[in-house]
This record gives structure tokens, sequence and C-alpha cells, in this order.
């Protein structure tokens, strides 16, 4: 049922270090050589894939698109349990967006048999979330995202997959191979490989292939212009009681109707008051749906 | 020349339209105007009300509804048919989406199908003078913000959830609603087998929406019993600070702060907690509500709302009444 899967992995700055501003990019302050890691949600589909290859017998190719250095992350890789690597090398001071990194990979994987292709739903530093499924549209292949357990159905040849939604809600979803499957950061870990049973590899286990910067300009879509930190916006947040009249909430709006008490921040009173206080608090904040 | 068209993609929830969908469009309506340009939205959903509450304070130009009890399901191949088909014929120069995870889903399927930039989850967008869009969005794990320019029409943004708040407009608008006909639904190859819904008792923290915290101030077991209670009547997930955890009344998994969990909600009320930093860095909340016996309690600082007193009587009578309003609603049947 499976043959073949593909992991796609990413090396990031290693945030543990501290990040300043440079210019309008984040570089790493002194050190001489950026600490970079593997993310983690794709070394959770890795694992992943590992488990898979050993129920079905499958193959694991894990591929990369970066600069030398992923040759480190890639050598990790094969040396946890993967059968083949291969490095998309890009110029070492190389610049990507998520389309143009997806595009790229595509035309790679365009040309490999696949049934499963895995990745992370995120990496922790650029955030987006865009390059899996980017990637799923390209290849033209169906997604789950964001993924937390992975059950693969052997009758129908299809995959069940649970994604999160919000608050605590999941959705089970069934997909027909071959497919594109993002791990969540909060993927169920089952596998576990012992470091001391990691094999030592050398550099020549990598396949090679270079990307120019030609081919990774050609196909960026969004540029970065500059970085600060973090500045929130002011929220908005004037409540309009809707229990009102469409005429009074306007009065309202305009400050011609009679001012409401503005209740005291910190409030003192016998339990009955303090009950009623909150269940005015709740109300006034559209907390509970009381009518 | 034609005027440039922002199309912003809403969400359905039971009550009508999601809060961020509120939010959307009032980003939706700034940009449009920076841009001298229409606003539109588009709304898939199922059994969609009319009209639908609140949306005559939120102007657009058009909306759009596309109604079919196939967008009850997580349906991601037919959010990317219909809209790809209704941005052929629009034309808009910007589409705007909420990232959620539904959105975060199709924005970029869509993107692809209409080679359209796509920047994702961010918190604000613009459009300068000369109309040139640029996008800001957090990064390196909420310790930046990087603002990135996008090159081109049509653009494709995803704004997160929640950074905006709802103000509405003063004066209702009248929209001019166009229902369009789904016809054609071609098979998914994804298919929805189960919606689990979580449950405030047993989800992760991290997860939850609404909180309710006890610190030593509770101090014994009746103590815990009315937080329980009036966690089931609120809905709620039941956390604790360091001193509850080390107390035995709550599990390690449940402790909020700088080494326990770090929670987002609407709601986080704080019974017996003194609100020490270690605590509070770890809450995220518009509504942090406090009791507490002792008036120069830390978490005063930073309550929206504190009460001094004691929970031991407080929450009794607060249980009390959030059961009433719970009969008064099941007999009136929900809504009136």
């Amino acid at each position: 049922m499976i043959n073949h899967i593909l992991v796609c992995v990413k090396q990031i700055l290693d945030t543990n270090h501290d990040l300043v501003i440079s210019g309008n990019q984040i570089v790493q302050s002194g050190e001489e050589r950026p600490i970079a890691l593997t993310n983690p949600s794709d070394l959770n589909a890795l694992e992943k894939a590992i488990e898979l290859k050993k129920q079905f017998g499958a193959q694991v190719i894990v591929i990369s698109l970066g600069n030398a250095q992923v040759s480190n992350s890639l050598k990790y890789c094969l040396a946890r349990g993967a059968d083949q690597a291969i490095h998309l090398q890009t110029p070492e001071d190389f610049e990507s967006d998520s389309w143009s990194t997806a595009f790229n990979l595509s035309k790679m994987i365009k040309s490999m048999p696949f049934d499963l292709i895995l990745c992370g739903e995120k990496n922790i530093n650029s955030n987006s979330g865009l390059v899996g499924p980017l990637l799923a549209g390209m290849l033209n292949i169906p997604q789950i995202t964001s993924v937390i357990e992975i059950h693969p159905q052997i009758k129908t040849k299809t995959i069940q997959a649970r994604r999160l939604l919000e608050k605590g809600d999941r959705v089970l979803l069934e997909g027909k191979l071959p497919l594109m499957i993002t791990i969540s950061p909060m993927f169920i870990q089952t596998g576990y490989v012992a470091v001391n049973r990691l094999r030592k590899i050398s550099d020549d286990e990598i396949i090679r292939h270079q990307v120019s910067s030609k081919a990774l300009l050609e196909n960026k879509k969004v540029s970065s212009k500059s970085v600060s930190f973090p500045k929130p916006r002011v929220k908005k947040g004037k409540k309009v009681d809707t229990k009102l009249s469409a005429s009074d909430r306007m009065k309202m709006m305009m400050g011609t109707s009679k001012k409401k008490e503005a209740p005291s921040k910190i409030f003192i009173g016998t339990p009955e008051e303090a009950a009623n206080r909150l269940m005015d608090f709740l109300h006034e904040n559209d907390i509970l749906d009381l009518k | 020349m034609e005027k440039k068209i922002v199309l912003t993609i809403l969400e359905q929830c039971d009550q009508g339209i999601r809060p961020c969908s509120f939010e959307l469009l009032q980003d939706g309506l700034q940009l449009a105007k920076q841009l001298d340009g229409l606003l539109y939205a588009v709304l898939p959903g199922s059994d969609i009300p009319d009209p639908i509450p609140d949306l005559e304070f939120f102007p657009a130009d058009q909306i759009i509804l596309m109604d079919h009890p196939e967008f009850n399901n997580f349906n991601t191949e037919l959010m990317v048919e219909q809209l790809g088909n209704l941005i052929q014929e629009v034309n808009p120069a910007v589409i705007l989406a909420s990232a959620t995870p539904l959105g975060k889903d199709f924005t970029p399927r869509l993107a692809v199908a209409i080679n359209s930039p796509i920047i994702a989850d961010c918190v604000m967008v613009e459009a300068d003078a000369q109309g040139n869009l640029s996008a800001i969005k957090p990064t390196h794990q909420e310790n930046f913000y990087t603002t990135y320019s996008l090159e081109g029409f049509p653009a494709m943004i995803s704004l997160r959830p929640g950074i905006l708040g709802i103000e509405h407009a003063p004066h209702p608008h009248t929209h001019t609603f166009i229902r369009r006909q789904i016809t054609t639904i071609n098979q998914s190859n994804i298919t929805q087998i189960a919606y689990e819904k979580g449950d405030p008792k047993t989800l992760d923290l991290r997860e939850a929406d609404l909180i309710i915290s006890g610190g030593s101030g509770v101090s014994d077991h009746k103590g815990w019993s009315l937080i329980s209670k009036t966690a089931d009547l609120l809905g709620a997930s039941i956390g604790g600070s360091r001193p509850a955890v080390d107390q035995g009344f709550v599990t390690r998994d449940r402790m909020v702060g700088q080494t326990g969990k770090s929670v987002k909600t609407r709601l986080y009320l704080a019974a017996g907690i003194s609100g020490v930093y270690y605590h509070l860095r770890g809450v995220d909340t518009d509504n942090l509500v406090a009791i507490n016996t002792d008036k120069f309690a830390p978490i005063f600082n930073d309550a929206k709302l504190g009460i001094v007193g004691n929970l031991h009587e407080i929450l009794p009578a607060f249980n009390n009444k959030l059961e009433s309003a719970q009969s008064n609603q099941n007999k009136t049947g929900g809504k009136a």
C-alpha cells in the first residue's frame, strides 16, 4: 500500500541562541557560524515515516532545500533510519520564500515515485505553514494538515488522519493516496529511536542537486522588507448591546444617551452582589450566550 | 479605470458569522479605502440565516452567499473549487481570509489555483499611496514582527484572528446580497469521517477557550468542588497555580505559569490566586477576573474585574445564578 514515503525537512536558525535584528534580517548574535537545527515537527514527520516503513516495508526518502549546512540535518535523518537523502543545495546566502521553496521541491519530486509526503505543519521561525500545502497544490495531490494522528486503512488503501481545529475540537478525515500530510507541533509521537543506535553517515551518502539563485529568485513572490520588535495593534472594542433597538444603539454610539455608570474595576460587596457582578461581566464581554 | 476589489472570505458559525470574520471585514474596509476600491465579501455556509445577525453594522459593497450543506464539512477541495470560480468572475485585487484551521488549509491551495502570492497568519495588511501591499506577521516564536511586500495582483493574505478586535460602525448599512448557485460539486479526495467536539474537562489547557483556575486560597476539597461545579456550568477547563499543584489538588499538566502551561483564553477566572509574575506570565487573556480575600493581592493590578471576597461564599452564589440562567435558556429553547 505504501511503497515510497517522502519527508521534507527544513533547517532553521536555533532560536535558543540570542537573535538580533541586523539591517532588515534576523541573525544570531556573536556566533561565527549560525547554529541551526532541524525543525522539530519535521523530525516528528521522519519518526512517523520510519514507523510506517516498518509496517509497510516502504522506502523513506528525506529531501531538503538549503545551503551547505543542511548536510548535517540530512546525515542525522539518514542515521535515524531514512533510506535516502536528497539535498537541493542552494548558494550560501540564499533568499527564498515559501512559494519558491515549494516550487523547487515540486520540480524534483515530480520525477519521483511517492505514495505519501510528510512534513512539519510549519517551522518555528517563519511560522507560515505554507510550503506543505503549496507543494501539494503544485503536485496536485490531496492534503490533510495540522495532523496529530495517522491511521492507515489497509482494506480501503486510504489513510485516516485526525487533525486539530479550535478549542480542543478535532476532525477525522480520510484521504486517498498519493497524499500530503503535515504534522502538527502537537503530534502524538509513539516511536522512538535510541541515540546509541544511530550509525555513522558519510557525506557522499547524500544525493546532491544544485539549485541556482536564478531558480530561487524567479519563483519568489514575496520579499521581506524589514524586521522589528512586536508592536501590538491598538485593539478595537466598543461593545454595542445588541438587545437595544437600532435607534438606541445609534444613540449610544453617538454619545447622546444618558451615560451608563462605568463599573469600578475592584468590586467589594456581599456574595450575592458579587455573583451578580460576575454574571453582568460575562454578559458584557460576550463570554456566555446568556439571554 | 475599474475599481480594485478587496474580497474577504467569511466563516459561518451557529450564530451567523464568526467574530474573526467581523474583524476581517474591518481590515478589508480599511484596505479598500487605502486602494480607493470596493469591499466584497463571500460567505460559504449552510442554511445561512436571513438576516445575518449584526452584519448591518459592517459595511461592504457586495456580499455573496454560497449556501450548500457540504460547507458544513471540513472540505478544502470544495472551498478551492467554488472560490476559484468566483474569483475568476469577480477578479479581485486582494483576497483576505482568516488564519483559522480551515483558512490555513485552503488559502495556499487557492493561491496555487489562481497563481497568486500569499502571506499567512498576518497581524496587519496595508497599501501605500502607490497601491503597493505590505503585510506584517509575527515570526521567530513571536519574538519579532517581519514586514513583507507583495508583488503584483491578485494577492492573498490570511489574517490572524483576535488581533484587531471588533468595533461596530455607527450607522447600520444596507447590503446587497447575492445568493450564488452551487451546482457542480466534484467528489473530493478527502472525506470527513467524524467531527469530535473538545471536552473542556479533558482537553489540553493550551487549547482551552475558558479557564477557571484555583490557587492557595482555595485550600480544601470543598473549595475545589465549588471550582469544579463552576467549571461545569461555564463549560470551562480547570487550571491551577503552583501551590495548587504542590497541595495535590490539580495535576502537573494543569499548572498554568512560566514553568507550566501558557494559555490563551477568552476568560481566565482566578480564584484564590495571588497573581505573582511567574503565574500570570503564562496567561494571555482579555478577560482576567480575580476573586481574592486579600485586597492587596498583586493580581488586582492586572485583573479586568477584581472581586475582593471569599470564594467559598461567592462561588456558590455564582453557581446558583449560572444554573438559573441555564434552565431559563432551556425553557425558552435557546434564542428568543
